[in-house]
């Protein structure tokens, strides 16, 4: 008999079957198999995820299919997480449009996989590094719903420095 | 956008609308049905911590979501925290409620410590104790701009005087008595110096009044208790630092003895009030002379009200100060005070520091019925070697804390330990979270390459076999943390990240040739109180070294006409005093001229070619305008500058008018002479 899969289960009913130590990427998970098999996996276990859709899911399994055997900074060492930079690898695999980025950042947070969410979210703000109120709006598709009067307080708040 | 997601979306679990489109490229994805708004509050704060703080203004305009998300606190404390490292409790440098004020002067400040154009200046003060200082009083505003510096040496009860930033116009007073070794315990303010003794006397020493004829005509006046009788040795002296009362009514004065009474004087030299630790011996002694007064003995801490003079709060320490010599014979309460355990206090926030061995505690007295303890857990075999808390103005640490100052109005404490690294922790907790344990934000690791002796070979060698501490003192402030080893030799380091800045010092000129000959250990770094200076002054035995690395605040103007006042006063000297007088000052005019050009030389600089660096510069330069500006958040910010600079005015005042009579007194002393 073959090692005991995970078997993660989208919110539409697709199933996935994956290698326990990919689905322990997820620390969500990790707890789920380890609290319900304390003698360790000795047949397949399912795990429904009914907050992600199958091809969102499809998408954070094969991120932790890549780094199985990635070792990442202690979640405590806050310091090495915030300043390293988004691995190639991880740029290559986030380039999707913004709708299925954010599917993946919500997945990854309710699945707690800290480092795709890191990841994700450091790409979101590569995005926006540099950019104008108006060509965020753009980028974004985000609707100005400030009074004239709003936006000119704020933008005198500012002033001083959007004067340089 | 709201219409087509009512005709083609449908609700997840988690309540955000989701549609299936096929993978897009980037372009195109501009249409997406899902907004970046539709992530959780905490997610877009996760986004936007990644974001420099310089973004993050013009991010407000963009919609209401962004500019709430913005609005939270925690945005800019992560945000801070990726520039700068700084932890969610910091000191501020601007002491402002404005983010981005205090994210430029950072930037600034440190660019300074980093590239700012370095001047220094090595002096060796005369007639004092080489090697012996015991306490070092410094004031880098004062004096038209050139600060003052005392240093005062236990051992002889010598003091030294100085300017701070050259060296001139330096005086000495002797201790004028023979018998120093009875000196136990001293006390210093820049008008008075008061020692206790063994034999349970307490000398007070008008520094304005003494000479420097070298005399033995003793100009201290002798406070005696003729209730209480107490003989036992005076183990500590306190004098409030901040000036004392001119009607001498009000306790100005504490000491405590080895018999554990503690009095409290006026300048009257009478007892105001005794007060009794029956077979406790009283070691330290902490007052800001306006709401408490915190004494240690060997076994616990006493907090006692100013005003009331009752015990309010008594505590223990968790360990016991011994000494195993026998009380016969000499020294044996000297040892007392050299084993005894650090007392630091921050009034402001109701904080008491103590470092003993391998202990380190926080009391927060805040609430007297609940007092909060905090330790840092050394490693097993490891010890403190100094303590120090940050070097910041009075009124920080005796004013009030406020939590809308930027990074919640925090301070800095940090030890050097005997495996040679510094561990840096904040005294001012998150309000919200109490911890029972010390958290050390930072610590740096020296290792042999990282102090650089300029004594000759074999030192190092030297230092190993006799397994002396690498680090010798430590001073901090709320950007750099100095670390000195020995001979001079200093380094900076940040105070978040604790990565290496720079070199503070440079080689002592060839003359100091005991700087080459032996090896000196660094009595004492002092940092500029002005938080926004990248100045301060390295003390190796007697042996000054003043530095300053970019434009700090002095007053030019103020200089000059201090060197016109001496000018206008010596005709009533004779020639040679005149001519020396002149020249003096005519040498201080010149450094202070010679200063001035280097600043100038240094905004030519900046004001030149422009890199990334520099346009951060003239950002902050524009800040500094815009304060003027009419906004909620700068209000306050313009209230609390407001508030310091009244202070920063008045405690200038007093100052000035101490410096003028202190020159009286010096001029005369030398004519005398």
């Amino acid at each position: 008999m073959s090692a005991p899969k995970v078997i993660v289960i989208s919110s539409d009913d697709e199933k996935f079957p994956v290698d326990p130590k990919v689905a322990e990427k997820s620390l969500l998970m990790k707890n789920m198999i380890n609290d319900l098999n304390p003698d360790g996996l000795q047949e397949d276990f399912e795990i429904p995820t009914p907050n992600v859709r199958a091809n969102v899911l499809a998408k954070v399994l094969e991120w932790c299919e890549h780094h199985k055997n990635t070792i990442f900074p202690d979640d405590d060492d806050d310091d090495a997480r915030k300043s390293a930079p988004v691995e190639e690898w991880d740029k290559n695999f986030l380039k999707v449009d913004q709708e299925m980025l954010y599917e993946i950042m919500l997945a990854a947070n309710y699945l707690n996989i800290r480092p795709l969410l890191d990841a994700g979210c450091k790409m979101v703000a590569e995005m926006i590094k540099g950019k104008s109120p108006e060509e965020l709006r753009r980028i974004f598709n985000i609707v100005n719903d400030f009074s004239p009067e709003e936006e000119a307080a704020i933008r005198r708040e500012n002033e001083w420095a959007e004067d340089r | 956008m709201t219409l087509l997601l009512a005709e083609n979306s449908q609700t997840d679990h988690l309540g955000n609308s989701v549609v299936a489109l096929p993978r897009s490229s980037f372009e195109q994805s501009r249409y997406s049905q899902v907004s970046i708004n539709d992530l959780p509050t905490e997610l877009l704060i996760h986004v936007f911590s990644n974001l420099d703080p310089v973004y993050l203004n013009t991010m407000r305009l963009v919609c209401k979501r962004w500019n709430f998300v913005i609005n939270d606190r925690q945005t800019w404390i992560n945000s801070f925290n990726l520039k700068f490292n700084t932890p969610v409790v910091f000191p501020s440098l601007t002491n402002s409620a404005n983010w981005m004020s205090e994210y430029f002067t950072r930037l600034q400040v440190i660019k300074n410590w980093k590239k700012g154009t370095a001047l220094h200046s090595s002096y060796q003060l005369i007639n004092n104790e080489y090697r012996f200082n015991d306490c070092i009083l410094t004031n880098f505003s004062g004096n038209s701009g050139l600060g003052r510096i005392l240093v005062f040496s236990k051992k002889y009860g010598n003091i030294a005087l100085s300017n701070l930033k050259n060296g001139k116009n330096q005086s000495f007073i002797p201790g004028g008595n023979p018998q120093a070794y009875e000196n136990l315990s001293f006390a210093l303010n820049w008008n008075h110096l008061l020692i206790g003794k063994l034999n349970g006397e307490i000398h007070l020493k008008n520094l304005l009044t003494s000479t420097s004829s070298g005399s033995t005509r003793s100009s201290s006046t002798v406070f005696a208790d003729p209730v209480s009788h107490d003989k036992s040795p005076v183990m500590v002296v306190e004098i409030n630092s901040s000036g004392t009362d001119k009607y001498k009514s009000k306790v100005d004065v504490i000491s405590g003895s080895f018999a554990g009474s503690l009095k409290l004087w006026n300048m009257n030299g009478q007892v105001v009030k005794l007060i009794r630790f029956p077979g406790e011996i009283i070691l330290n002694v902490k007052s800001n002379f306006k709401k408490f007064i915190v004494v240690t003995t060997d076994c616990c801490i006493h907090i006692v009200d100013y005003n009331t003079y009752d015990v309010v709060a008594t505590m223990e320490l968790g360990f016991s100060i011994e000494n195993h010599e026998e009380p016969t014979i000499h020294g044996y309460y000297d040892t007392f005070l050299r084993v005894r355990n650090t007392l630091d206090v921050d009034f402001g926030n109701s904080n008491i520091v103590v470092c003993y061995q391998s202990i380190v505690k926080v009391f927060n007295f805040k609430d007297l019925n609940n007092i909060h303890e905090r330790q840092v857990v050394l490693p097993e075999g490891v010890f403190v070697i100094k303590s120090k808390m940050q070097t910041i103005s009075n009124n920080k640490i005796n004013g009030t804390r406020n939590p809308r100052i930027i990074g919640g109005d925090g301070l800095l404490f940090a030890n050097s330990l005997s495996d040679d690294t510094v561990i840096i922790w904040n005294v001012r907790e998150d309000e919200n979270y109490r911890p029972s344990t010390i958290t050390p934000h930072c610590t740096i690791r020296l290792t042999f390459r990282d102090i650089k002796y300029t004594t000759q070979g074999g030192v190092f060698d030297y230092i190993l076999d006799r397994n002396l501490p690498f680090i010798t003192s430590i001073a901090l402030n709320s950007s750099i943390i100095a670390i000195g080893g020995y001979n001079g030799v200093a380094n900076a380091y940040d105070v978040f990240t604790g990565k290496f800045i720079k070199e503070i010092y440079v080689k002592f000129p060839k003359r100091f040739n005991h700087m080459y000959d032996e090896l000196i250990p660094i009595t004492d770094i002092k940092l500029n109180d002005n938080q926004q200076d990248a100045s301060g002054v390295i003390v190796c035995g007697d042996t000054m070294q003043y530095f300053q690395f970019g434009e700090t605040r002095l007053t030019v103007t103020g200089a000059s006409e201090g060197g016109k006042k001496q000018k206008a006063n010596v005709g009533s000297y004779n020639k040679h005093e005149s001519k020396k007088k002149i020249k003096d000052g005519w040498e201080d005019y010149d450094t202070q001229r010679w200063i001035q050009k280097k600043q100038q030389d240094l905004f030519d600089k900046y004001n030149g070619q422009l890199d990334e660096d520099d346009d951060e510069l003239s950002l902050a330069l524009a800040l500094s305008q815009s304060v003027h500006h009419n906004n909620d958040d700068l209000k306050i910010a313009i209230e609390l500058s407001k508030q310091l600079n009244e202070e920063d005015r008045q405690a200038a005042e007093i100052n000035d008018e101490e410096d003028e009579v202190m020159r009286r007194v010096l001029e005369l002393s030398l004519h005398e002479h």
